[in-house]
């Protein structure tokens, strides 16, 4: 996953994420950790859902 | 109350056979002991309830028994709230307040000088896909403090 290192303050960035659906049909969830050094919300938790047809 | 029938009859019991004494007593004394023979022969019928008042102290003294490890109980279930952390707060308000309020500001000021993770979304929904197939999705992530964002890792999970 391609992400920034270093944002500077007030700076953003993107973080590109890729999700395989898989061969199994039906709903999956998938999720994503973000650490970084914001003491307030070290570990940042991104759900993805998908739905594959079967 | 004396029956005046037994008051009689202890009377005649006891100047029969203490007759030489009541000479040599004065009446008063003899008045005292007729006296205390019918109250004596009179008060015979209540040892049953003295009996029973003392079986009623025993049932007292068991209930109290009784009552005793209920509120052992109770007591026992007061440490259950024992770890009320009012006390230590109260014990000295103003040590503990002087350093919550000096911890507090310095804090707060981290806080504020602290970076910030602000990202765009929480959940992403794809919706129904196809098997095999990749998806791909930016997250727009922004640092919201004023000291750099260091973004260790992004990891699956």
């Amino acid at each position: 996953m391609d992400f920034p290192k270093v944002l500077r303050p007030g700076q953003a960035g993107s973080i590109k994420v890729k999700v395989e659906t898989g061969k199994s049909p039906g709903p999956h969830t998938k999720s994503v950790t973000i650490k970084s050094n914001d003491p307030a919300d070290p570990s940042h938790l991104v759900h993805f859902s998908f739905d594959v047809k079967g | 109350m004396a029956h005046p029938g037994r008051v009689r009859f202890a009377q005649r019991v006891l100047c029969s056979l203490n007759y030489d004494a009541m000479k040599r007593l004065n009446v008063f004394t003899c008045a005292a002991l007729i006296v205390l023979v019918a109250h004596l022969s009179g008060c015979s019928a209540p040892e049953e309830n003295s009996g029973s008042s003392n079986t009623n102290a025993t049932h007292q003294a068991n209930s109290n028994a009784a009552s005793q490890p209920q509120i052992a109980l109770g007591n026992s279930n007061v440490p259950a709230v024992q770890p009320i952390p009012a006390p230590p707060i109260a014990e000295n308000p103003s040590g503990a307040a002087n350093a919550n309020a000096a911890i507090a500001p310095a804090s707060a000021a981290d806080n504020a000088r602290a970076p910030k993770l602000v990202v765009s979304t929480k959940k992403i929904d794809f919706g129904k896909q196809p098997q095999d197939k990749t998806l791909v999705r930016a997250i727009v992530v922004k640092n919201g403090g004023r000291e750099d964002l260091k973004i260790e890792s992004v990891v699956p999970s």
